[in-house]
């Protein structure tokens, strides 16, 4: 008996030593893979700053952002803010690497010791080249996501994307479907990889989120865990691009959205970066006084301001003034100087006339193809689908409520697809999400005349993410 | 040509007391090429393959009842551009295992501010950068004081199959980061020869602000025989901050059989807080990086490694000589950077003074490493990226008088 325990503790030994595969001494400072290989941790996370409730809840205030603590709640635990990097691949398969953060929550709160629950965060649209979500200070989108999960008890791991900050990709595969789902999954696999070495202890549960873009992403990242058999526990997608084809369709109509023409750039670069033929070149698609460098504008290290002001791109006339149809109500994204050339929309809306279901134009192609509802997918994981009915840049019927009615139609039961509408009346006190649907109400309303301008970025995002927490507590 | 120097310049230097003072120096120039850069295979001219270009001077007094006075003044002279010191081919990179994973930022300060710029030799242009000391030799041993050879590297130095020479030698595997100091500064020696033992205790007080900042001690301890010699040396140094700094330790062992002689070291390297951690913290500081970024970098910089090396030279007589070495740097930490280097040196004499050589060397990096072969005079560098090995070529000419 005596020597089977000590045969068994050798084996342990023995495996314990084969797993790291590393140095003689493992534990001795940082760790490398510098392989490239997708899901590669480059190296062991570095710890940029850590805050205990204290400390973030006065810089918050600081910040001005001290209400958004009256949404989700004081901060119960200490956040450490860890960077890493990982490797990954380009729209095209092409490999590089990205950075992200892992927010590790810690301290002596019940709700932040032992091991923890995970978050995959998905990023909305930046224009920001630099955008670090391991960095909270002056990143409303990284503050609000270590207030709302990290704070409460959540390890998050928010990745930057590849052509962001860190990564050499000189463009951003911004919805490309396959590559943004992969993108974050391996700043997962990555991080997983670190969290021992920065004392994340996660348990079983895996959630995954976004906003906006990154609403799609963390839908495609759903997707893509499933397929792959390690599937998350649930997801929360807000606001998020679902219907990429028909909302690209809606655009092109004369339905165009707010941001549009920043929106535009990104997808388009990134499409043509995969496919190559959405232009034989870019003054086929831009007007003149765009196209050159377009390509290589957005994300970009200037700020959003100085790029609009020094005429880089427009406000929001992404069609010329006499581009039809131009329907009411949407005069504002119809001007001098436009963005896209009327030839170019022209030949889109004639294949979404001639081809609806069938595009044959190479944008609508491209679009159809990253589209989350065409992919023939059934969620076997339930959902939260949050967003407020009335956000102008990124349309809620016919994203969130299409995409319901799509998983259902596939079978899902209704009760595994939640669709949350933040603009509507609570359905009575028993309404699960009459907090965020009264809070958002009060917002919106506190916001005045600017309500549509703050809608999608500033007044839905906190209370999509508060039902989001709330949610995930069921499971 | 040379006695008549000295003699002249004896007599030019001492109108009273007669010292016998010797002009000296090494002329060490050849072509390179090396493979596995960023920009490719690079052929350069290159002085120091075999030994650093030097001259100096060297007095000598003897004072009488086995007493005497030293004096060596040496300056390193670049043959390739006449300068005073060099920087290695890859210029301000630095091993990925540095940089990789940090914000790009803190990358970008690393290599073109805070530690890249630093890469080379004698970058300060110092004058008698190789040696500026002076000694008193007395029955009981000699006494040295100024900038001299530390004792480690001594011992290093005789237990090299290379003597440290070209990118064969086991030292091109230690130079990024420094794993043995060559030279210390303001630097107290003291030497004792017993017939085939010699050793050697130093104290190196460094240039630091205060007396606990920048410490060395060294020892070794070699016994010469006829049929083997064996050695022991170690350098310990705190940094400016007093911490435990960089540690070398050297055994080795060496015996000539016939035409042979063979050749083995072991280098064991530690240094748990880095050298230049101090000022790097502190400029990291003044530039933003966040504290615990820095304990990241100072981590990075921390070294435990062991360092074999085997040799063996064959004595071809007036056609000079021929040494292989193999040598293996074992990094034990997690970044595992592992490199073994191997190759072949010729040496053909033209005369006492002047000879011809031709050292082709290989350099194998595990996928976290990335040295390049450098000489005895320069530095390397770093190859293209992590993992990427190179191989060296060098063919020169020396000229010592």
């Amino acid at each position: 008996m005596k020597f089977l325990k000590l045969a068994a503790i050798s084996a342990a030994c023995i495996s314990v030593l084969a797993g790291c595969g590393g140095g003689d001494s493992p534990d001795a400072g940082s760790s490398f893979d510098l392989s490239g290989a997708p899901g590669s941790l480059i190296a062991t996370p570095t710890a940029l700053t850590t805050l205990t409730p204290a400390a973030f809840t006065a810089a918050l205030t600081q910040a001005g952002a001290a209400s958004l603590l009256q949404v989700t709640g004081a901060p119960m635990c200490d956040i450490t803010f860890n960077y890493f990097q990982y490797g990954t691949v380009g729209g095209a398969g092409e490999k590089t690497s990205a950075s992200g953060g892992i927010m590790v929550p810690g301290g002596t709160d019940p709700a932040c010791t032992g091991p923890r629950p995970v978050l995959l965060y998905a990023h909305g649209t930046s224009t920001d080249k630099n955008l670090n979500m391991a960095n909270p200070d002056g990143n409303r989108e990284a503050a609000l996501v270590a207030a709302m999960y990290a704070a409460q008890g959540y390890i998050v791991v928010a990745p930057n994307y590849a052509g962001y900050e860190s990564s050499p990709l000189p463009y951003h595969p911004y919805l490309n479907l396959e590559q943004q789902a992969q993108d974050v999954v391996d700043a997962l696999a990555a991080a997983r990889k670190g969290f021992a070495a920065i004392n994340a202890s996660a348990n079983s549960k895996l959630f995954v989120s976004g906003y906006s873009q990154g609403g799609f992403v963390s839908m495609a990242a759903q997707r893509k865990l499933q397929l792959a058999g390690t599937p998350v526990t649930a997801g929360a997608h807000l606001s998020g691009p679902y219907n990429l084809g028909r909302f690209g369709d809606a655009v092109y109509s004369g339905n165009v959205n707010l941001g549009a023409t920043l929106f535009s750039p990104l997808l388009n670069t990134s499409f043509q970066r995969t496919y190559g033929n959405i232009y034989a070149s870019p003054s086929e698609m831009y007007e003149a006084t765009f196209a050159t460098g377009i390509e290589t504008l957005l994300p970009s290290t200037t700020p959003l301001n100085t790029l609009l002001s020094t005429g880089k791109l427009p406000a929001t006339a992404l069609f010329a003034a006499d581009s039809l149809p131009k329907p009411a109500g949407f005069e504002l994204f119809f001007g001098t100087p436009n963005l896209i050339k009327t030839s170019y929309r022209n030949a889109v809306l004639a294949d979404a006339v001639a081809n609806p279901t069938a595009p044959q134009h190479p944008l609508r192609v491209a679009a159809y193809k990253n589209d989350l509802l065409a992919q023939n997918w059934t969620p076997a994981q339930p959902m939260l689908l949050c967003g407020g009915n009335a956000d102008p840049t990124v349309f809620f019927s016919a994203n969130t409520s299409t995409a319901k009615a799509y998983f259902n139609g596939k079978g899902v039961p209704d009760q595994a697809v939640t669709v949350l509408d933040v603009d509507s009346a609570p359905t009575g006190a028993s309404d699960p999400f009459l907090l965020a649907k009264g809070g958002f109400a009060q917002a919106k309303a506190a916001a005045g005349s600017a309500a549509l301008a703050k809608y999608h970025g500033e007044l839905v995002p906190p209370f999509c993410h508060a039902a989001a927490r709330g949610y995930f507590t069921q499971f | 040509m040379k006695k008549t120097f000295i003699a002249a310049a004896a007599t030019l230097a001492c109108a009273g007391a007669w010292a016998q003072v010797t002009l000296y120096g090494l002329a060490d120039v050849g072509i390179t090429r090396v493979s596995g850069y960023a920009q490719g295979s690079v052929t350069q001219l290159n002085s120091g393959i075999m030994e650093g270009s030097r001259w100096g001077i060297k007095s000598e007094e003897d004072l009488g009842g086995g007493y005497k006075a030293l004096v060596t003044l040496e300056s390193r002279v670049e043959l390739d551009t006449g300068g005073l010191g060099n920087r290695p081919a890859s210029g301000n990179q630095l091993p990925d295992r540095l940089t990789a994973g940090l914000p790009p930022a803190v990358a970008a300060a690393l290599t073109n501010a805070a530690i890249g710029p630093s890469l080379g030799v004698n970058l300060t242009n110092t004058a008698f950068d190789r040696q500026a000391w002076v000694g008193l030799v007395t029955p009981v041993g000699g006494f040295l004081m100024g900038r001299q050879y530390t004792p480690a590297f001594e011992a290093f130095a005789t237990f090299d199959t290379m003597n440290t020479q070209s990118a064969l030698s086991a030292a091109q595997l230690v130079t990024i980061p420094v794993g043995l100091d060559i030279r210390y500064n303001n630097a107290v020696q003291y030497r004792i020869v017993q017939g085939p033992w010699n050793a050697a205790l130093m104290y190196g007080m460094g240039e630091g602000a205060n007396s606990s900042s920048n410490r060395l001690l060294g020892i070794n301890t070699l016994y010469k025989g006829s049929a083997f010699n064996v050695g022991f040396g170690m350098n310990s140094k705190k940094n400016s901050a007093g911490q435990q700094a960089l540690k070398t330790t050297v055994l080795g062992a060496s015996t000539a059989r016939g035409d042979w002689i063979v050749s083995g070291m072991f280098a064991r390297i530690q240094e748990p807080n880095p050298s230049s951690g101090p000022e790097l913290s502190a400029g990291l500081t003044l530039g933003g990086v966040p504290a615990p970024l820095i304990s990241t970098v100072l981590d990075r910089l921390k070294q435990d490694a062991n360092l074999i090396h085997v040799g063996a030279r064959y004595n071809l007589g007036a056609a000079g000589h021929i040494t292989v070495a193999y040598n293996k740097l074992n990094d034990k930490r997690a970044s595992n950077a592992d490199i073994s280097s191997y190759g072949v040196a010729y040496t053909y004499p033209l005369s006492k003074r002047t000879n011809l050589n031709a050292v082709l060397t290989r350099f194998n990096n595990s996928a976290t490493a990335q040295a390049a072969p450098g000489g005895n005079g320069y530095l390397g560098g770093v190859t293209a990226t992590a993992g990427r090995d190179s191989t060296s070529l060098a063919l020169g000419m020396r000229h010592s008088f």
